[in-house]
Formats: C-alpha cells, structure tokens, sequence
C-alpha cells in the first residue's frame, strides 16, 4: 500500500511522548556505559539542542532568519557570571530564576526593534545588536573582564541538596548536572511542541508562508513576530543559563557572531523545516567541532566543507534527508 | 448601511488608480462589482480590506470610520476576504487553515456570542470541505483552494464576505455550486460583495451592481438595468 501524503496528522503529545521515550531511555541509562568526558559532551550537545530549538521558532516558524543568537546566548552566560560574582548564592535554581528574567527583556527589546523588519533587514539588524553586545562585553573589562571573560564555580543543584566538593566532585557534577539539563531539555521539547502546534504556532505559520494573507484573516504580524522573537530569545538565554556552569568561564567569544553562525549552522545541519532537525543539528554539530577542532588545525576549513556538501546534498538537513530516504524506501516496497 | 465607501481616491505607487469611488453594501444584500481586467475591481477591495491604504475619501463599516485601520483590525470587526489567489498556507493542513479563523474570532465579540464553532458555518457553505480537513493547502485543485478560502472566511463569522474573482477558471458545474454557496452564505444574513468579470454571471447573483472602468464607477444599479444599457455593454466588452 502507497504511503498517504494527505493521511491525517497526529501532533498531540502522546505521539511524541510515543516517540521521545527510547531516545530518552537511552540517554537516561547513557551515564552507565560511558565516560564522564562523553557525558559531558552529550551535556554540552543537549544545549546546543536548546539552543537551536529556540532559533528554530524563528527561522523554521516564522521565517526570521537571525544572526544575532549569540547576544541572547551570552546574556544567559554572563547574567549567570554576574550573579555569582555580585549576589553569591551558588544555586542553579536561583541562577535560572534571575537569567531568564534578563534574557527575556533583552529578547523583548532587541525584538521589538527587529521585527519592524523582515528578510535582509532583519538578519543584518539582529547582527549589528549582537555585535554592540559583544563589543560592550570586549570593552568594558572592568565589569565583565574584557576578553579573559568571567568564571562560574560547580553550583549546587536542586535548592543546595546536590553540593560537589571534594575528590569525585568533577564527576559527580557532571553526572548530576547532566540529568538536570536532561529534564529541562525535555521540559523546552514539549513547551516548544505545544507552541508549535497550537493556533498561534499555526499562525506564525501562515506568516512565513505569506503576511499577506495572514493580515486579511486578522492577525498583527508584527505583534506575533515580536512574541516569537521574545519565545525564541529566552530559549537561547536559557541555553547559555546552562551552559556557563559546565564551562566554567563566560567570554565575550560567546557574543561574537561566528557563535551565532553555529546556531544557524545546527539548525541548517539537523534541518529548520521540521520539528526535530535543530535538536538532531545542535547535538550533531557539537561532536563535530570537537572532534574536528581535535582533529586538526584547520578545523573551520572542515565545518565549512560540511556546510557546502549539506547544502548541495541534504539542502533538508540530516531529518529532513532521513525523512524523504524513508518515504522513498516505504514508496520502493510498497 | 453595512459599507458605505465614500470618494475614495487610491494610488498604486505613483499611479493614481481610483478616482472618487464611492459604493455601499446593505444588511443581506449581495453587491457585484464588474469590471474588465485592470479596471480597478481589486484595487477597490483592497482598500476596503485595508491592504491598500487610500490617500482621500472615506470608508464606514457598521457605522464605524474604519478608513485608517490597518486590515487586521478591519478583519476583527467582521470583514472576511477571499482573495483571487485563494490565499490557502500551503504548508498547512485545511484544518489548520480553519483553525486559525476560528482562533481569531474567538477573541471577538462575535466568537464570545456564539458558541465559538465557527468551523460548522463554513461546512454549511461547502460540506465537501470536510472531507479535505485532513489535505495540505499545496496538494488541493484550484476549485478546492477557493472553497477552503471562501470556508476560511466564513469561519472568522464575518458581517461582510468579499469574494476577489471567485469564480475565475471553475469548470461550468463548479461555477454553479460557488452560486448556490452566495445564495446560502445570504440566506445565514452575510452581506456579500463580489468582483466580478463576467456580467451575466454577476447578474444570476446580485441585488444590485457597479460597473467600474478605469478606476471610476461608470455605472450603480439593478443587475437587469445593467444588461439593457448599451453603454454598460460596450465598456464591458472594450
């Protein structure tokens, strides 16, 4: 039997908790059969996921291509650095708390002033802000430590009852921490499953596909983009909340824009048109460039090799490809 | 009145389209307006649903001024709008094309007064729609996009419906089911204004009609006046 293109969609949450629950059982059970460095790896690729999955609201649902992600990246990390250097606690709950708070008004902000724009305008225009966000952080050493950055210690996990000091503390943190980013990577799944596929989701939908039409059926384009940029900003912030306790040090790399250009990269490499592509792309592009900055001096050389072979064989990502091999082998059979 | 658009004068960049327009639409009534192609027809709907904005004139809707809202507010005061192109998201499912409409109305005052299930309004006009629900908008005919447009419309719960050439390339059967959908989205008590070509087939559907040429009306009256005015015919005919 043919495969149905016009078969019904099913996007409620069963289906992907249907799907989600033997990847998720494998990295439940991963700390078990590998090393901490892999572990850690992995824990650095789930934020990469967040992070991409946050510009993906973006790009692959409202059709706003950023190249400014990393500003919002970096406030996450430094909001981070300046509360252990100024308030003390050293809660990741706490940091969280004050990180997202700060990354959404900079996301609601820096939005307002982009989305009044669309296509070129818009890429160039969140640019330019990352770049007067990099450049503050560069220059204003005495506050943010200019390019020797900020350092974050181990915090405490779940309201101080998880402390790592002593000789296994390294590894105790990372096994611990791991899990924690686990869940909140879940938790930001299913958030951006039901945004997606709810009304307003289907409504940035209809926005990318043409403003247009979308005026005429009554909805304020500007005021969805808005929303959008400020959904997918703190989702970025959120990554770089979690990503500065596992690194260590926060510097004004994190702003520059070749790190947004490895966001754009992750989304590209899982591919932006689907739902799981930027979760795929943000774990598979941080094996990548490890191992490729492992691998050789010329590491960049390689990443953009990959980037023009994707584009001219996978122009629809890794999921994207799989998905249509699929259809291809499910249409030979049948 | 339920549109009254009063000397509305419209440009298209530089070009000065529409000169002194002036039409109206009453509470249950079907209005035509006809035109050959570039008469203005459209320019004219665009300035009623606000994507064209006008540069003088004046336009009413309930009693309302609404000439200097932007379209998404004119929409939220219920004129609905099925454009020539269908304007179906093609990447979205029927359903979800309707979802949206009924998204939206259910923050008006017309969704909180009913029971919000202004999809069943749409499958009055066109039950076949609910057999595509399932269909992406790029995989259905060009038949089934305007039904879904004319659908997706009706779900928004409109006072007005405007139809851009809603019946342009329909094969003669389709033609007639799109007729009798105008006779039953009227009889629900929708005003409906329609730009049309085609004289004849404006006539089978409308109480009253305009003739526009060359971004003016040229002629405001019945649909049988219309036939019998040699003068009609002949801007009609080029």
């Amino acid at each position: 039997m043919k495969p149905d293109p016009n078969a019904p969609r099913d996007h409620s949450l069963a289906r992907l908790a249907a799907a989600m629950a033997p990847v998720l059982l494998l990295l439940i059970l991963l700390p078990t059969f590998v090393e901490t460095y892999q572990i850690q790896l992995v824990t650095y690729g789930l934020i990469a996921a967040i992070a991409a999955l946050g510009f993906n609201l973006l790009l692959g649902y409202t059709g706003l291509l950023s190249f400014g992600h990393s500003a919002y990246f970096g406030l996450g990390a430094y909001t981070v650095a300046f509360v252990v250097q100024r308030l003390g606690p050293h809660s990741m709950e706490f940091y969280i708390l004050i990180g997202i708070p700060v990354v959404a008004i900079a996301s609601a902000l820096f939005g307002y002033v982009c989305v009044r724009h669309t296509r070129i305008f818009f890429g160039i225009l969140t640019l330019a802000i990352s770049q007067v966000v990099y450049s503050l952080a560069l220059k204003l050493y005495w506050v943010t430590g200019g390019s020797d950055g900020l350092r974050v210690p181990r915090p405490a996990l779940l309201l101080g009852l998880l402390n790592f000091s002593g000789p296994r503390g390294f590894q105790q943190f990372i096994t611990s921490y791991y899990y924690y980013v686990l869940a909140i990577f879940v938790v930001c799944v299913v958030l951006m499953w039901v945004v997606v596929h709810s009304p307003f989701g289907k409504a940035l939908q209809a926005i990318r596909d043409n403003e247009v039409r979308a005026r005429f059926l009554g909805l304020r384009i500007r005021r969805f983009r808005w929303i959008s940029f400020l959904v997918s900003g703190t989702l970025t912030g959120l990554a770089g909340i979690l990503w500065v306790p596992l690194n260590g040090l926060t510097t004004p790399d994190v702003l520059y824009w070749t790190f947004s250009g490895e966001i754009v990269f992750s989304a590209l490499l899982g591919g932006f048109r689907n739902f799981t592509g930027p979760i795929v792309g943000g774990i598979v592009f941080t094996y990548l460039k490890t191992y490729a900055v492992a691998t050789t001096e010329y590491w960049q050389l390689l990443l953009g090799v990959v980037l023009v072979t994707l584009v001219l064989v996978l122009p629809t990502g890794i999921v994207g490809g799989l998905s249509t091999l699929g259809l291809r082998l499910r249409k030979g059979r049948s | 009145m339920l549109l009254e658009v009063k000397d509305i004068n419209t440009y298209r960049g530089p070009a000065h389209i529409l000169r002194g327009v002036s039409i109206s639409v009453d509470t249950d009534e079907v209005v035509a307006l006809v035109g050959r192609n570039g008469a203005g027809r459209t320019t004219i709907i665009e300035s009623v649903t606000g994507l064209l904005p006008v540069r003088s004139g004046q336009i009413r809707f309930r009693d309302e001024e609404i000439t200097s809202l932007p379209p998404h507010r004119r929409a939220k005061r219920g004129i609905g709008y099925a454009p020539e192109n269908s304007g179906i998201f093609p990447e979205l499912t029927v359903a979800e094309n309707l979802m949206i409409s009924r998204w939206l109305v259910q923050k008006t005052e017309r969704g909180a007064a009913g029971d919000g299930n202004t999809e069943a309004r749409a499958f009055t006009v066109f039950p076949e729609v609910r057999q595509l629900v399932d269909r992406q908008g790029q995989n259905l005919s060009g038949g089934q996009k305007k039904m879904v447009a004319i659908a997706r419309a009706m779900a928004l719960a409109p006072y007005l419906l405007i139809l851009d050439e809603a019946f342009e390339g329909l094969a003669p059967a389709v033609v007639k089911r799109f007729r009798e959908a105008v006779m039953t989205i009227k009889a629900m008590g929708i005003s409906l204004l329609i730009a049309e070509s085609n004289l004849v087939s404006a006539a089978t559907m409308a109480d009253r009609l305009y003739v526009v040429d060359r971004g003016e009306i040229v002629f405001h009256g019945k649909p049988q006046q219309a036939l019998a005015d040699d003068q009609v015919m002949r801007t009609l005919r080029g």
